[in-house]
């Protein structure tokens, strides 16, 4: 019989987030998103050709987080157009696998790039993906593992990174890596300026930074980023 | 799904097919109607997520509202009294009597008590000193607190007589809260407070409850006054509380409590029907209402609304006949006549609130201190002025659209009655005792539940995005060729739920969205659930943009990622490719010359690594550049003979290095061999195929099939074996890319000797157009137009700067065009006007780069200065005006004159040439739009055009276009004075602002509009009164003055005289 209701908590307006996720081909960054928001596992996806958009809520302390994450082509070929997806966003997962060394390089390459030209306070986590091959409860095998986690957990802690080290196929660390990207955005600052926080809807419409008005039209056009919000 | 097929040219841009199924897959409608985000037509409307998101939340939660709220019976007793101004007596036989009686030990939990009349004193209006207020607040304590458990007063709010107050039980005390009152009084001028209400509304664990105690106007025939009343106090009650709350602001708690607030839809319930007048007005339309405006409450904002008072509605009925009713105990028949359930009934006042069966006898009016009905003078009839009505919030509602009455066990009248034993007042009191259903909710299962409704939206808003797939994201064109076209067809499917709006967006730091190679159809479109389009993309290497000349030294490759940007979803990548087969079509003149075998021998590798050894060479090579001019210049005077002689003599040799492109000189020679009788040579297109053939041949270096050009289609195979091309040519030619399985061209049919000439003039003049740089380098463009050369020899003294290979094609192409003239010298069919206007804009060229438009002045010296005169400005402003001012069809003519007065030079002698110019001035205005279309006509293929009269046709369109362009002073007309164009701001670019701007100068600002609007005005204020003043001064003191007196003296004279006359 509380008398007060946690609904009608202040803060019950969710956040908007814009998070991307790079990395190399085949890495499994499609099935993180997908084991975080439908919490499935397709063996055997096809590659994604271009950026898959969706949004998932998740809900932390007393705030409700809402991320919309693009998910976007590891191929090489497309290394180019990944600026249009980092842009703005305000996390990102930079995914690879740990039975490929080279995937870790690609990812280091990333993480590079990253902090030299996306948002300052951006909410990097590195994640090792497929887990599951090389963790023996799951019927993997150590062997596998290329990648030693002490390497990655050392070139996280030197960047400043977040690390984990997960499996979409099974959904170890899967959620752990989302809310801990949320715990760590500076949310204070988000809610200070709601519009730039919230400008994540933009995807390829907002391409073409030479012509500054246009994106700006787009971006603030599509009412879907425009402090949209829940009832609950 | 469809193979990606080759299409012929002319489909590339056929209209897409559309494959519309007209009925919309099952699951694909079901989701629709399940999702609340995808509207009756698949769209999503995005303005409206936001509500639609809180709607949904809200019925959804309302719909569960079970699983995490339980409820409790809490018995409330409901009393109203009207106190006719009494002092306040002992009370037990109102409320602790019938209490004690009924419930048998058992005691309500809450009291809600309302007096009207409390204080008929005059000094109640502007004072409430709450004298009378203690007096019944202690009398009404002391009769409750004689029940087994003690209350307190929780609440109440006096307005003038009326008075409400809430007493709870002790134990029950901190349950109740966000208590808030109102009052609103609506007698004498609307305002006062001798009729009106007052209200308590709070909160009960986790119910809302509202109590109205209010005081109608009175009198039988006062019904609509008392309607309006009832309105206005329904309209008015706001109750404060909620800025101070948990809440901030009306629509926080709205959100957090779905299950009491009324969601927008709810007024047609509270909405009357085609009542009066008076009633209309309480038409609650939530989102607008003042209360919800000023971040208040209304009184509907509650689970349960009772409303109790003095409603003063009376009975139609004769006083005697009520009486006689009255004591036959005839209530039904009576309450048939009662005006409040007639109101209630004709849904004027009080729709959707209900009441208890009345089984008592009418409380008014009766003598005080007995329970006789007025035997006064006036004998008022007897009615039921006192009740007490209970309104369920609709969500609560059995059927909310039928029936009033509340869901079973959510809000009982266990009993309603009145009270005999208080004989203190004129009025009987009423009481009921209600059981209501007051709701508990677990905080722990509401969160369960809205964490389970935020996942549902999840899924609903994931699910309403659009999801369109692409069959075939890599398009691999194989060999593309100088201006042929490729085409394949992209299977776009939407395979989401809703419609999908795709278009195709240029990467970042692009302004295009392809290469200028690349064309897709249509970039945008919108594709319904299950529907699926075909968009074509075509590579057409044409000679716009310099593209082949880049794709020719490896500047450009045949590869891009085109971007399909569906709106509000995902982006689609599709990589296009192919592979370029080198051409002579675009390379610099100087490499063409230095190529040691056909073009198609090539490899990619092995030309860069050629063009590269040309650019140093040709780098090296500037400091001799002098010297070879002037060997040049002793060929300009030999004549045609001798050029061709030296290009024969070249060719043969075998060391690389020709004077001229050896492609140039094939294309003239066979125009010199057998195409100088051809009439309106240079003025008509050529044949495609034969046009595909001549290419095919200069790329291979294959010879042309001079029997299969040349004769005439009257031959009778035309239409039996096309193809007599020796095989092993073609196989000696391809033998560097044989893998590619390239088909050359077929030889073309026979169309004749005429139409073989025109095609290699057409092909001739791509070479020319399609060129790196064209004849005449680009950075001698502005020199030579800016200068405007009217005679020979200046004309001369740019021509020799030029590059030798350059110099040497101008000087063989003017001597090879002094031939062919000299052919039709005399006849209209070529005239030296139509050769120039044909060729001076292949040979003078401005760069893509610089291109902008220029004004048109009849003199190109003038032209050039004004030219001069905006470049060298060069602020944004000059720049803007720049653009801005003209068409393009003068920069044609600018060009035109100036290269014509330069070919001129060269063409004829030094003094014909200057007659020429002087006859330039005259023609001018027709070049820019006869240089227009001819260019058209070349650049774009136009096979099957034969204007009828040609020339004729020609002229008339071009003197029409003069007309309408060049004679009509449309800058007349162009509001662009200059004050007004020293404002224009520096983003200039829009044409339509651009065109307005003037509105918003200060000369048009509303002072200068009115004086404007009379001109003349002052002045002529002034003048009138200047003469005025003059009039004034002449009538005083000027001529006029001096005439009145003189009028005045030979009046008097008169006068007299008269008089004397009279004497006499």
């Amino acid at each position: 019989m509380a008398s007060s209701s946690s609904a009608g908590a202040p803060n019950a307006k969710p956040i908007q987030v814009k998070l991307v996720l790079l990395g190399e081909a085949a890495v499994g960054k499609s099935s993180l998103v997908l084991r975080f928001v439908n919490n499935e596992f397709q063996e055997n996806k096809e590659p994604t050709i271009g950026a898959a958009f969706l949004t998932q809520r998740c809900k932390l302390e007393d705030k409700i987080i809402k991320f919309e994450i693009w998910d976007t082509a590891g191929q090489e070929r497309f290394h180019s157009l990944a600026p249009m997806y980092y842009r703005n966003a305000q996390a990102a997962i930079v995914a690879y696998d740990v039975t490929k060394a080279a995937s870790l390089e690609k990812a280091m390459n990333w993480v590079e790039e990253l902090k030299r030209q996306a948002n300052r306070d951006m909410v990097i986590a590195l994640v090792g993906n497929k887990l599951d091959l090389v963790s023996a409860s799951h019927g993997g095998d150590e062997a596998v593992r290329k990648v030693p986690v002490a390497q990655a957990r050392a070139y996280a802690d030197e960047h400043g990174l977040l690390f984990f080290e997960a499996s979409a196929k099974t959904g170890d660390n899967v959620l752990e890596v989302f809310t801990d990207i949320a715990g760590k955005i500076p949310l204070d600052h988000l809610l200070a300026h709601p519009h730039r926080g919230a400008g994540g809807r933009g995807g390829a419409g907002g391409a073409g930074a030479g012509a500054g008005n246009r994106v700006d039209l787009l971006r603030d056009g599509a009412p879907r980023a425009d402090n949209a919000s829940c009832a609950c | 799904m469809l193979n990606a097929s080759l299409l012929s040219p002319s489909a590339q841009f056929s209209k897409p097919a559309h494959w519309t199924s007209a009925i919309v897959p099952e699951e694909v409608a079901e989701k629709q109607k399940s999702n609340p985000f995808i509207g009756p037509d698949y769209e999503v409307n995005v303005s409206q997520i936001k509500n639609v998101k809180m709607q949904f939340a809200a019925d959804a939660m309302r719909s569960r509202v079970k699983e995490f709220a339980s409820y409790h019976e809490l018995d409330i007793f409901v009393a109203s009294w009207n106190v006719n101004n009494k002092a306040a007596p002992n009370l037990d036989a109102w409320l602790h009597g019938p209490v004690k009686k009924r419930l048998q030990g058992a005691t309500p939990d809450v009291f809600i008590l309302g007096f009207q009349e409390l204080d008929t004193s005059n000094q109640a209006y502007y004072s409430s000193t709450g004298i009378r207020e203690d007096e019944w607040t202690k009398a009404a304590e002391a009769s409750i607190n004689q029940l087994d458990a003690p209350y307190v007063k929780f609440a109440s709010k006096q307005l003038v007589g009326m008075l409400i107050m809430g007493f709870v039980k002790k134990s029950l005390q901190p349950e109740v809260s966000e208590i808030s009152v109102d009052a609103v009084g609506c007698g004498i001028l609307g305002m006062i407070g001798n009729k009106g209400g007052v209200a308590i509304r709070f909160r009960l664990i986790d119910s809302y409850f509202c109590f109205v105690n209010s005081h109608l106007a009175a009198d039988t025939g006062m019904v609509e006054r008392r309607n309006q009343d009832f309105g206005d106090v329904c309209r008015r009650m706001a109750f404060s509380g909620l800025k101070e709350s948990q809440y901030g602001d009306y629509t926080a708690w709205q959100r957090a409590h779905p299950w009491v607030c009324h969601t927008p839809d709810v007024s047609r319930f509270v909405r009357s029907g085609t009542g009066s007048k008076a009633f209309d007005q309480v038409t609650f339309s939530m989102a607008d209402s003042p209360q919800v405006v000023s971040n208040k409450w209304s009184i509907w904002d509650c689970d349960h609304l009772v409303w109790l008072g003095d409603l003063n509605y009376r009975l139609t009925v004769p006083d005697s006949e009520i009486r006689l009713a009255l004591s036959e105990g005839r209530y039904g028949d009576l309450l048939k006549k009662d005006q409040l359930n007639v109101e209630k009934t004709a849904r004027h006042a009080f729709v959707n609130f209900w009441e208890a069966d009345i089984s008592f006898p009418p409380t008014y009016k009766y003598d005080v201190g007995t329970n006789n009905f007025d035997s006064s003078e006036k004998r008022r009839a007897p009615a039921w002025c006192d009740r007490i009505l209970s309104m369920t919030n609709p969500i609560h509602r059995a059927a909310p659209d039928i029936d009033d009455q509340p869901a079973s066990g959510w809000n009982e009248v266990l009993w309603y009655d009145s009270v005999p034993e208080a004989t203190v007042s004129d009025h009987k009191p009423v009481i009921a005792l209600h059981r209501f259903a007051v709701r508990s909710v677990d905080q722990a299962k509401l969160q369960v539940v809205q964490d389970d409704i935020t996942r549902m939206l999840d899924i609903y808003e994931n699910e309403a995005t659009p999801d369109v797939h692409i069959e075939e994201t890599q398009l691999e064109f194989g060999a593309v060729r100088f201006l042929e076209s490729y085409t394949k067809l992209m299977m776009v499917e939407n395979k989401g739920c809703v419609n999908a709006h795709f278009k195709v967006v240029a990467k970042p730091g692009e302004v295009d969205i392809c290469p200028s190679w690349c064309h897709i159809y249509p970039t945008q479109s919108k594709l319904g659930p299950a529907q699926a389009m075909t968009v074509a993309v075509t590579i057409h290497v044409g000679r716009t943009g310099n593209s082949a000349a880049k794709l020719n030294i490896g500047e450009q490759s045949l590869a891009d990622i085109l971007i399909f940007h569906v709106e509000h979803g995902k982006d689609v990548f599709v990589s296009i490719s192919g592979s370029w087969s080198p051409t002579v079509f675009g390379c610099p003149f100087g490499l063409l010359c230095q190529l040691p075998k056909p073009m198609a021998r090539f490899s990619r590798a092995e030309l860069q690594k050629t063009y590269e050894d040309y650019v140093r060479s040709v780098s090296h090579s500037t400091a001799s550049q002098n010297a070879l001019e002037n060997t040049h210049q002793g060929a300009m005077g030999d004549g045609f003979a001798a050029s061709i002689a030296e290009g024969l003599a070249r060719s043969g040799s075998s060391k690389p290095g020709f004077s001229i492109p050896r492609e140039i000189w094939r294309l003239v020679d066979f125009l010199y061999r057998y195409g100088m009788d051809v009439p309106y040579i240079f003025q008509r297109g050529g044949v495609p195929e034969t046009m595909d053939y001549v290419r095919h041949c200069l790329n291979s270096g294959e010879d042309f099939d001079l029997a299969c050009l040349l004769l005439d289609d009257d031959s009778g195979n035309r239409n039996s074996e096309p193809d007599s091309r020796p095989s092993e040519q073609a196989t000696g030619a391809h033998d560097a890319n044989a893998a590619d399985a390239y088909q050359p061209p077929k030889i073309p049919r026979r169309h004749g000797r005429a139409s073989s000439v025109h095609s290699f003039v057409d092909v001739l003049l791509t070479l020319l157009a399609s060129s790196m740089e064209p004849v005449v380098p680009y950075r001698y463009f502005e020199r030579i137009v800016n200068e405007g050369y009217l005679n020979f020899s200046a004309a001369k003294s740019v021509l020799v700067t030029l590059p030798p290979v350059h110099y040497n094609i101008f000087v063989y192409l003017c001597s090879f065009c002094k031939e062919i003239l000299s052919m039709y010298s005399g006849t209209p069919q070529l005239t030296v006007d139509t050769l120039v206007s044909v060729l001076a804009p292949i040979l003078l060229a401005q760069s893509p780069k610089t291109r902008g438009w220029i004004s048109l002045t009849p003199n190109p010296a003038l032209a050039s200065q004004q030219l001069h005169g905006r470049r060298s400005e060069g602020s944004t402003q000059a720049r803007s005006d720049f653009i801005s001012l003209d068409r393009p069809s003068d920069m044609a003519t600018i060009r035109l004159a100036s290269s014509m007065a330069a070919a001129a030079a060269l063409l004829s002698s030094p003094r014909s040439a200057s007659s020429y110019v002087d006859k330039l001035n005259v023609l001018l205005p027709l070049w820019g739009p006869l240089g227009g279309t001819m260019e058209g006509m070349l650049c774009y293929q136009i096979p099957r055009y034969r204007p009828p009269v040609p020339l004729l046709s020609l002229f008339g369109a071009a003197t029409m276009v003069k007309i309408e362009f060049a004679f009509f002073p449309w800058h007349w007309l162009r509001v662009s004075p200059p004050f007004l164009r020293r404002s224009l701001p520096d983003d200039f670019h829009n044409p339509w602002r651009r065109l307005d701007e003037w509105r918003f100068h200060p000369f048009f600002d509303l002072r200068n509009r009115m004086r404007a609007a009379l001109p003349g005005f002052g002045i002529a204020v002034g003048a009138f009164t200047v003469y005025k003043g003059y009039e004034l001064a002449d009538a005083r003191w000027g001529n006029t003055a001096r005439e009145n007196a003189e009028w005045a003296a030979w009046l008097e004279e008169r006068n007299k005289r008269l008089h004397q006359d009279a004497h006499h």
